[in-house]
């Protein structure tokens, strides 16, 4: 057993995990977060995809005990980000989603998408999105959200 | 599907790191950025019974600029070569490959050292340092040693490292300001490893051509790089000598290419090497 600390949503918690335990069944299966999806759990899908120091990373290959000390967030942690506000809003009004078992992967990565400034055209955003698998094969929907995020943001940005 | 048990280790130095693995009486293995290995134990086809976390360790990041090469840390993501983080001495050909390799939270994570080390020649940076002449610094139980990228890699995922040993920098020599690349990887989607892929450098009259997803170690093309070396410009005829070219360096290698897959990794040979000249 390991003994690890880590900024979870803001909250600082502590515990105990097997070696073997992934970040993944950690934040779910021990801290109750199971907005977190685990789809291939082997790097591919994306539906896993927390923030680990800021940065996206795939949370089935990272393992719980290799995330003491960082700061981590899942999807129940962006309640109060006003980017991902506007991604969801995007999401909800250009059908980004279907059965959303892909969704909290894909909003994750798309903030960081929109962020690092590359979600320039239809081509780019569906490259940055590559590693990130809808079975709902619901891409048009999720790459117009991206575009309408994108836009909005710009609008926002605008105004103020 | 989730890993067999395993004890986690996180070493606090390259020393502790190399003295734990030394000492396991089982399967240990070091874990970088995990992105492959976390996959291989997660599907069980690995089951070390410890893994040595050396993602963190300060002596395998930063970057040492030594004239004529620059020395970059094992631990070094992909990332940090995406977004410069790194000085690139290879005229962005490192940024444009870096940007390349799978996808943006693998990058996160991933490193150079590792990707070398896994040694599977259907990813990037293996052929990438092969064809820039890069050096392996290594440390291990016995000391240290300095290997050049060509004697690295022995085999298909097998290079000259013991268990014990770690990639601790990765030395890339500067090249001219006239050095021109060229890349080209095929796959079919996005991120994938390559199906083909080739990584063509000209300096100085001096031409390597390295082709990776052979199924063994990344190969240097020749007879190819002798067509280049001399080019001047994308001239008439060129892309019928490479072609030959190419054929010759892969019967002399006695690679097994089917019909399908000997066109695709020429069509990679012809659009890396136009890159590089036209």
């Amino acid at each position: 057993m390991n003994e690890i600390g880590m900024t979870l949503n803001g909250r600082k918690v502590q515990d105990r995990v097997e070696g073997r335990c992934t970040l993944a069944d950690f934040v779910r299966e021990q801290q109750g977060l199971t907005g977190t999806h685990l789809g291939c759990e082997h790097g591919v899908c994306g539906a896993c995809t927390v923030l680990m120091d800021g940065k996206p990373v795939r949370s089935c290959i990272t393992f719980a005990a290799a995330a003491d000390g960082s700061e981590v967030r899942t999807i129940e942690g962006f309640d109060d980000d006003k980017v991902m506000a506007v991604i969801r809003r995007a999401f909800s009004e250009e059908h980004g989603l279907q059965c959303g078992f892909c969704t909290p992967g894909m909003l994750i990565t798309i903030r960081d998408v929109i962020e690092r400034g590359v979600a320039t055209d239809q081509k780019a955003i569906r490259v940055a999105l590559a590693g990130n698998i809808c079975r709902c094969t619901g891409y048009l929907g999720i790459v117009r959200s991206v575009q309408r995020a994108v836009a909005l943001l710009e609008e926002g940005s605008q105004q103020s | 599907m989730k890993p067999a048990p395993l004890i986690f280790e996180r070493a606090s130095s390259v020393e502790q790191a190399i003295g734990l693995v030394s000492e396991c009486k089982g399967y240990a293995k070091f874990l970088a950025g995990g992105q492959t290995l976390g996959p291989m134990i997660n599907l069980r086809l690995a089951q070390p019974d410890l893994v040595v976390d050396i993602s963190r360790l300060p002596e395998l990041h930063g970057v040492v600029d030594k004239g004529s090469h620059i020395s970059v840390g094992g631990g070094t993501l992909h990332a940090d070569f995406e977004d410069a983080v790194v000085p690139d001495p290879a005229n962005g050909l490192l940024c444009k490959v870096a940007s390349g390799i799978a996808y943006r939270a693998i990058r996160n994570r991933g490193t150079i050292g590792g990707s070398l080390a896994h040694a599977d020649s259907a990813a990037e940076w293996p052929s990438v340092m092969m064809a820039l002449a890069a050096r392996v610094v290594i440390h291990g139980a016995a000391g240290s040693r300095t290997i050049e990228m060509s004697e690295f890699i022995q085999g298909p995922m097998t290079t000259v490292l013991a268990d014990e040993e770690i990639i601790v920098a990765v030395e890339i020599p500067r090249a001219s300001a006239a050095m021109r690349w060229g890349f080209d990887k095929r796959s079919r989607k996005v991120g994938e490893l390559a199906h083909a892929l080739v990584v063509v450098v000209r300096d100085n009259q001096k031409c390597s051509v390295v082709m990776g997803a052979t199924g063994g170690a990344p190969l240097q093309l020749r007879h190819t790089a002798g067509v280049l070396a001399d080019a001047k410009g994308w001239r008439e005829g060129i892309e019928r000598e490479l072609r030959s070219a190419y054929e010759t360096d892969i019967d002399a290698a006695q690679l097994h290419l089917d019909e399908y897959d000997r066109h695709v990794h020429g069509l990679a040979v012809i659009r890396a090497g136009k890159e590089a000249v036209a």
